[in-house]
Order: C-alpha cells, then sequence, then structure tokens
C-alpha cells in the first residue's frame, strides 16, 4: 500500500502503528493477490474503452457470483440432495456419476460443496456485520469521546488485540455454547478489536479536517456533525476493508467448524467437510481437496476485490 | 493469455452449473479380512499357534508402540478403558488365564477347586511370585486385591461389578485362599482371568494407593519407567520375571528390553510414522489405511474380534416413545443396513452382524443371526402394523398427529462416528422414521445417560470372555438406577431373558448352558433392545521386523511378552 492509503496515514498521522489485519499475513495468499493485480499487457480485451479488464479481477467477480447463486439457490445448480446417504456408495472417487467424488457417507461432494456455500458466505458477512457495527460505535465513541472513554476503550481493545481471533472465538463458544448463532457471534465479536481501532483512527483524522470545523462553526448540532460529515468520511476506506474482513471470517469460521464447533450433523458445511476427510488423507484425497480448494478460491476472490475496491477508492486503480 | 483465463472460467463454471446424476454403484466387496477361520455356519476359530509361542526369540532392541488414547490411569481396578487389556499385560500379572479353547487354565494361581453348591472357590497359588517393589505375592496379597477392587473409595466401574457377588474370603495358608460367594456365579473364574482384575503390589495399595495411577508396581514382565499423560510411557523388562502363563510357552523373562508407548489421537499419523519406520507397531491401525498396509511389504495387519456384545449402532430406550413399542425397535434394526455401516467404518475390515453375541464367544449361536438383517420392505411392514401409515409433507410417517421422530444421541468414537449416526439417520428415513441426530462431548452424554434422559443412544460395545455380558447389558438387575449404576441402557425388564441369564450365572454345565444361552441369543432377537452393527474388532499392524507375536486368550490383543525384534530391525 502506497503512503497516499487514508488509512495508512490517518493512523500515520494519529501516531498508531499499522493495523495488525485485515490483509490476510499469509505469504502464499499475498503471493497469489500479487498475481490476481499485475496488469495484463498487450491484452486484446484491454482496448475496449479505457478499462482494462484484469482477467483474474474477472474470474474473481465471477466466482463471486457463482458463489451468491449456490447461496441463494443451491438447488439451481445442482439436482442432487447433500443429505442424500447411501452407505454402500461411501469413498467413491470422482467420476462422470459423481465429479467430485463421494463422502464417508456416500453422498455427492459438489452437491455439498454448493449447499455449504449459504452458511461459509453467512459466517463471513454476518460476522463482518457485527464486528463493524459494534466496531464503529466503539471507535466513533473513542474518537470523538473524553479523553476517559477513549483510554477505556483503547485499553479493552488492547487487551482483546492480544488474543488471537480464533482463540477469542473459542473463549464465547466455551462459555456461551455451541450452535451456528453463537459462532456467527463468536467470530464477529473477536473482529471487533480491528474494526474499532480503524475507525478510531479515521476519526481522528476526520475530526480535524476543515469541512467538520466549518460545520461545527455554522453551529450545526453535534450528534448531526458526527452522523453527516464525521461518520461517511471516515467509514468509507474502512467499509472498502471490511469486505477483505468477509475472505477473513470465512476462514475463521471454517476453523472453528474443522474443530468441530460448526453445525452439527449432517449439515454441509466446509470446515465440517474438511475435518472429515483429514482422516482419509491417504486414501480418499477428494474429500480433503475440493473443501480445500473451495475456501481457497472464496477467501481469493473477496480479497482480490476488496483490494480493487481499496486501489480505487484511492483514485489509482489500475 | 488470456483466452486461457476465459476457458479455465468456463470449465469452472461449468462444473458448478451442472448437476450431476448418480446412478447406484455396485456395492463394496465384502471380501472378509478378519483373522481365522469363519465357517459355513458362521462360527469363527484361531489357530491356537496364534496363542502361544512357537520359536525362542532373540532378547534386546527396544519396541516402539502407538495407540490412538491414552488410559489416563495404570490403576486397572478403577478402570473400564479397553486399552487396560493389553495395557496391563505389560505391567501386571492375573490370577488366572484361558487356553486356546477358552477353558480357564493356570497363571499365578497353580489350581483351583470349586465347591459343589458353587459358592466357595479354593485357590492354590504360585509361591515364587514377586512384585516389582520385593513383595510376594500370596494369599494375603490375593485377598488386599479383591478388597481394593471392591473398595468404594477405588470408584471401580467394572472390576468390582464383575466381582460383586463375592462376600469375602480366608486364607487357609500362606498359599491357599478360599474366596466365598454369596451365590453360585459361573462367570467367577472367567472374569478373573481379565486385565482389569490384574494384581497390583498389596504394599502399594496399603500405603498409596492413589499413585498405582501413575506410578504402579505389578508383577508382570515390565516395569513402568516413566509416564506422561496424553503423551505416552516407556517399559523396562524386569530381568527376574519367569512366570509367564503356561499356556503361552514363554519362559524366563520379555526379549524385549524396553516399550516405548505414545499417545497418537491421529489416525494419518499413526499411519505414516508405521510406513517411515519411526514405529514399529500400532495397537489402534486405521481402517481407512489396511488395504495399502496390507499391500506393503514391510507390514503386517491382524484383525481380531473381542469376545461378547458387539458394536451397536444405537441402543433403544424401551420406557420411552416411539421405541415404547417393540415393532418400532425391530423395524429400525431391519432398516439399517449394517453391510454399509460396516464399509464406512472398517473399509473392509469389519464384519457386519445382527445378533448379539460376537461369533467366537462361547456358546454363541449363529442360529439367529438372520432374523434382525437388512429387510427394507420387512421394516415398512412392521411400521404399517403399528399403525405408522400416514405420511405428512417431509415423508415421515405420523400417527395420532405424532411424528415417528427420535433424538440419537452419541460421542464422536471410533466405535460411533458421526459418519455411521448419519448413516443410520439416512435409512430410517428411507422407512420414513427421523432420527436428529445430537453429538456431544463424553460429560454431557453420561449425564443425560445417567439421568435416563435418551430416546437412543449411539455406539457402544461390552467386551468380556463369557456370554455373561447379556446379563450385563441387558438383564433387568443391570438396569440403571439413582442409587447404582448399571449398563443396561435399554432399560429393558424381559421375565424371560433374565430367567435365562440368571440360570446361565448359576449353571457350569456346558449343556445346559449352551441350551440357556440359545434361547437368550433367540429372546433378544424377539425384544430388539439395541441394533448391532459389526463384531467388535481390533485391528493392529507392525513392521515385518517385530517377531513372536502371540494374541491374549482373554481378550484377542497383543501380549509383549514373548514379542522379539529381528535382526534387521531398523
Amino acid at each position: 500500500m502506497k503512503p497516499t492509503n487514508p488509512v495508512a496515514s490517518g493512523l500515520a498521522r494519529a501516531g498508531l502503528r499499522s493495523p495488525p489485519g485485515p490483509l490476510p499475513g499469509n505469504p502464499a495468499l499475498r503471493a497469489m493477490l500479487g498475481l490476481l493485480r499485475r496488469p495484463t499487457r498487450a491484452s486484446p480485451l484491454a482496448t475496449r474503452g479505457d478499462a482494462t479488464v484484469r482477467p483474474g479481477l474477472a474470474l474473481a467477480w465471477l466466482f463471486l457470483i457463482a458463489l451468491l447463486l449456490a447461496a441463494i439457490a443451491p438447488h439451481w445448480l445442482t439436482g442432487v440432495d447433500p443429505l442424500a446417504a447411501a452407505a454402500r456408495n461411501a469413498y467413491l472417487p470422482p467420476s462422470s456419476s459423481h465429479w467430485l467424488g463421494t463422502d464417508e457417507n456416500g453422498r455427492d461432494v459438489l452437491a455439498r460443496l454448493i449447499h455449504g456455500v449459504r452458511p461459509s458466505l453467512l459466517m463471513g458477512l454476518v460476522s463482518t456485520a457485527i464486528g463493524l457495527g459494534v466496531g464503529i460505535i466503539l471507535g466513533l465513541a473513542a474518537g470523538l469521546g473524553p479523553r476517559l472513554v477513549d483510554g477505556a476503550i483503547m485499553r479493552l481493545i488492547d487487551v482483546l488485540l492480544a488474543f488471537p481471533d480464533l482463540l477469542l472465538a473459542l473463549v464465547i463458544i466455551t462459555f456461551w455454547g455451541q450452535g451456528l448463532w453463537i459462532t456467527l457471534i463468536a467470530v464477529g465479536v473477536a473482529s471487533i478489536p480491528r474494526f474499532a481501532r480503524m475507525v478510531r483512527a479515521q476519526t481522528l483524522v476526520v475530526r480535524d479536517a476543515p469541512y467538520v470545523e466549518a460545520a461545527t462553526t455554522l453551529g450545526r448540532h453535534r450528534a448531526a456533525v458526527v452522523l453527516r460529515h464525521v461518520l461517511p468520511n471516515a467509514i468509507k476506506p474502512i467499509l472498502i476493508l471490511a469486505t477483505i474482513g468477509i475472505g477473513h471470517n470465512i476462514i475463521t469460521g471454517a476453523a472453528l467448524s474443522f474443530l468441530g464447533f460448526g453445525a452439527s450433523p449432517p449439515a454441509p458445511e466446509w470446515g465440517s467437510m474438511l475435518a472429515m476427510g483429514r482422516n482419509y488423507l491417504a486414501n480418499a484425497w477428494w474429500l480433503v481437496a475440493w473443501p480445500s480448494v473451495a475456501i481457497i478460491l472464496t477467501v481469493v476472490s473477496i480479497t482480490a476485490i476488496g483490494r480493487d475496491w481499496l486501489a480505487r477508492s484511492e483514485g489509482k486503480s489500475r | 493469455m488470456p483466452i486461457n483465463h476465459w476457458s479455465r472460467f468456463g470449465l469452472l463454471l461449468g462444473l458448478l452449473l451442472v448437476s450431476a446424476c448418480s446412478p447406484d454403484a455396485p456395492p463394496p466387496s465384502s471380501v472378509q479380512r478378519v483373522d481365522g477361520h469363519l465357517d459355513a455356519q458362521g462360527l469363527l476359530s484361531y489357530d491356537p499357534s496364534d496363542y502361544h509361542e512357537t520359536r525362542q526369540g532373540t532378547p534386546g532392541g527396544t519396541l516402539r508402540v502407538s495407540a490412538a488414547l491414552d488410559t489416563g490411569t495404570f490403576d486397572v481396578h478403577s478402570s473400564y478403558h479397553g486399552n487396560v487389556q493389553w495395557l496391563a499385560r505389560i505391567v501386571y500379572d492375573c490370577l488366572l488365564y484361558q487356553d486356546e479353547n477358552g477353558k480357564i487354565s493356570p497363571w499365578l494361581a497353580k489350581s483351583w477347586d470349586v465347591s459343589p453348591d458353587g459358592k466357595t472357590y479354593t485357590f492354590h497359588l504360585r509361591d515364587d511370585v514377586t512384585f516389582s517393589d520385593g513383595e510376594k505375592f500370596n494369599a494375603e496379597a490375593l485377598r488386599v486385591n479383591l478388597e481394593h477392587m471392591r473398595d468404594p473409595a477405588t470408584k471401580s466401574p467394572l472390576a468390582a461389578a464383575y466381582i460383586a457377588p463375592y462376600v469375602d474370603g480366608r486364607i487357609i495358608d500362606d498359599y491357599t485362599f478360599e474366596a466365598h460367594l454369596r451365590e453360585p456365579y459361573s462367570p467367577f473364574l472367567y472374569v478373573l482371568a481379565q486385565s482389569w482384575l490384574s494384581m497390583v503390589s498389596p504394599k502399594q495399595i496399603r500405603e498409596a494407593p492413589k499413585s498405582i495411577a501413575e506410578h504402579p508396581i505389578g508383577s508382570g514382565p515390565f516395569v513402568l519407567q516413566s509416564y506422561t499423560r496424553e503423551q505416552g510411557a516407556t517399559f523396562t523388562r524386569r530381568a527376574d520375571y519367569h512366570w509367564a502363563p503356561p499356556v503361552t510357552r514363554h519362559i524366563g523373562p520379555a526379549y524385549l528390553d524396553r516399550i516405548e508407548l505414545s499417545i497418537v489421537p491421529e489416525a494419518m499419523t499413526r499411519y505414516s510414522t508405521l510406513q517411515s519406520k519411526r514405529s514399529d507397531f500400532t495397537l489402534d491401525a486405521p481402517a481407512q489405511n489396511t488395504a495399502a498396509m496390507r499391500a506393503s511389504q514391510n507390514l503386517v495387519v491382524r484383525n481380531r474380534i473381542r469376545m461378547a456384545s458387539p458394536y451397536r449402532s444405537l441402543t433403544f430406550n424401551t420406557l420411552r416413545f416411539p421405541f415404547d413399542d417393540v415393532r418400532v425397535r425391530k423395524a429400525v434394526a431391519q432398516a439399517i443396513d449394517r453391510d454399509g455401516l460396516a464399509w464406512i467404518a472398517g473399509f473392509g475390515e469389519f464384519l457386519p452382524k445382527s445378533d448379539y453375541l460376537a461369533v467366537n464367544t462361547p456358546f454363541y449361536d449363529p442360529a439367529y443371526r438372520d432374523v434382525l438383517k437388512y429387510d427394507v420392505d420387512a421394516a415398512n411392514r412392521q411400521l404399517d402394523e403399528a399403525g405408522w401409515t400416514a405420511r405428512d409433507a417431509e415423508g415421515y410417517r405420523v400417527k395420532n398427529g405424532r411424528r415417528l421422530s427420535a433424538h440419537l444421541l452419541g460421542f464422536e468414537s471410533p466405535p460411533f462416528p458421526s459418519s455411521v449416526a448419519v448413516a443410520v439417520q439416512a435409512d430410517a428415513k428411507k422407512v420414513g422414521m427421523q432420527f436428529i441426530i445430537e453429538m456431544m462431548p463424553l460429560a454431557q452424554l453420561t449425564d443425560r445417560r445417567t439421568a435416563g434422559n435418551y430416546d437412543a443412544i449411539g455406539g457402544g460395545y461390552w467386551h468380556t470372555n463369557t456370554p455373561d455380558g447379556l446379563y450385563i447389558l441387558y438383564h433387568s438387575d443391570s438396569r440403571a438406577s439413582p442409587t447404582k449404576s448399571g449398563n443396561n441402557l435399554s432399560n429393558l425388564s424381559d421375565p424371560r431373558l433374565d430367567q435365562l441369564l440368571s440360570a446361565a450365572r448359576r449353571s457350569h454345565d456346558p449343556r445346559e448352558l449352551q441350551a440357556l444361552y440359545s434361547a437368550a441369543q433367540q429372546r433378544l432377537t424377539e425384544v430388539v433392545p439395541a441394533v448391532p452393527d459389526f463384531e467388535s474388532q481390533v485391528l493392529i499392524a507392525y513392521r515385518t521386523a517385530v517377531k513372536g507375536l502371540i494374541f491374549d486368550t482373554v481378550h484377542n490383543t497383543p501380549f509383549f511378552t514373548s514379542v522379539w525384534l529381528d535382526q534387521e530391525a531398523p
């Protein structure tokens, strides 16, 4: 990221280190994103108007659209029941009748992958919404409130940041029990600190901007200044970063369901498919391979799109 | 090239958009890979040489062993863990053993007499046995051990129940002990041969019973050197050991210098360490990898059956709706495809089962093995007869406005992986019955079990070396109550079955026992308290450098005293 990034520069002015998230730290993932971002030279598609279509990005969009379709209406993509078990058909390798093979209960892996999109996307979206919503409130309160409030909130955030996301989510699940909604909330809460810190840093930048000063001088009500001027300007870059956070939360959700904290069987879920499949790695590789590929592609697509938005918002797209 | 990108996309979209239709594949080959000889009548017999040493081994070396689970304690009297079957044989000895044909044979007791009324047992003990702390094994040691088993402080879940009819003992002389029973109890000698009833140093029991859990002192062929919970243990040979059971034909100390046991919960790791020579032996060979292991030149797979009760796919609570109706229980039993279950859990290693005793149990009667066999039409007929004729929108049967539905509780474990729960659910749905699966941690399951708050519980097996396992699981005396624990999870109380199983406990006559146990096995297929799915099997694998392996006649698990490592050992 260039220093022109409003978030980074805001953080710099606020005297803060760069936040730990939300860009995935995995070097392999960074390398893949780098590939997706590389502009294509001499592409015939680049001649269409001003827009340069990057195939990587286009693929990411198409994959995301397919995912959304699978989440909204999985039965349009597959006519096979993801719960139709037939023990005698278990562990069949990919073939013309089962394109991606069958699992340990003889169920079609492709159908389960497609029906598993909804919980995965739901995990990413809802938990990010929770994290963002609470994060905005805490961040605004810290950035605009009195020093005491700021100090209290930021120390709390520091404490929460000391725990890795996954650990924090596990603590919450341990206290409030298992289930899809608890897991969603747990992952959401675990992402609050990241967002709260970004919102606070951004608010500190916007708070002293001339247009805010002008609105205050004109005698606008304080609430109106916050809602009409501070919030929209502070939030924009964070919303974009939140899309990348969705990918991160999908991974956290899959990790939790891999550890057995997701939906109970026989619900199709990518993380639990992986967890079951790992015992059969040596003799039924397809049980692990396909859910892994699905998770990687989903996260890479969402992250690529988010980063593209980020670049555009900085006015230096393409 | 952009074209490549677009074609890749087309492929991706194609994969996503087209639905795969699936005609049923042929059922997996049901080649049975169980050790031993399974005859046409369905009876299993093992080669006698599986149980005794056939040639002398070379002393020395360290055997690296892996197992899936930690037993958590070496105080075998306080445990019911399955690992005790082989673990106790490393550090302890038992009073008795069994021969190749299942008859009781000597170990620490040279001989014994049973009074005509079946209530007094006199044991004549060996006089040359010592524990590793120097204590002598004698009549007093035996008395102290029996007391420790039934001491409430031991909290024994198994040993105490097995010797429940024992009232008191009399020390006649240093090496003669007389045990008095409350009532005739023919399994008494058999249970004394089981690992859970091993002999612990009387000094340790008297002075520091708590220390048995981590620093056990036994009279066995090896001494525990170190133990780290959930990680492993190291055992070293006892040089002065010379009292292996005569049946094993092993003379003198064990061949191995050391045994290093590692606890490896990951199936893949147990397989790969064995394959890459980082371990020599696994006591829990993953069924999914046995095909590869059998194909390997350097590995040997053994597949043995434990006596008594086979694995159950589920046990019904016969007091609760809908399983208070025997027709519903029978229908579920007939609806579950045991061949399918054996395949998904055992990859062709497991022997499907629909009756209530393991094929190698004494007095097993194969006559009723097909009464509850997989038969969807029969299951549907049973449910129709029981009045479950209407169907709701989801295809489930309803009667008087109530859906034919039950909760199936389970704990993720080798006898009951969630894939088996899902298969049971899918099979039941095919006959219009709904199972709601609830997989939960063991502690939560135990609570629900103790409170009697369940419709059906998945999994479970009961291994013992006599058909009296049926009494433990299905006699009305074995029901749990607020004041006593019990293993009759079905809460079955059938006067006819009770009468047969009680009579069998009093009898020593093989012909009478055969008649009683045959009738009991028949009765079980009529009252259907549970659905057996496959035999309870011991799958082990080891490198070919491991020689001299024999099996325990009591548990059919490895007996390490006679194991030795060949010259080519890594």
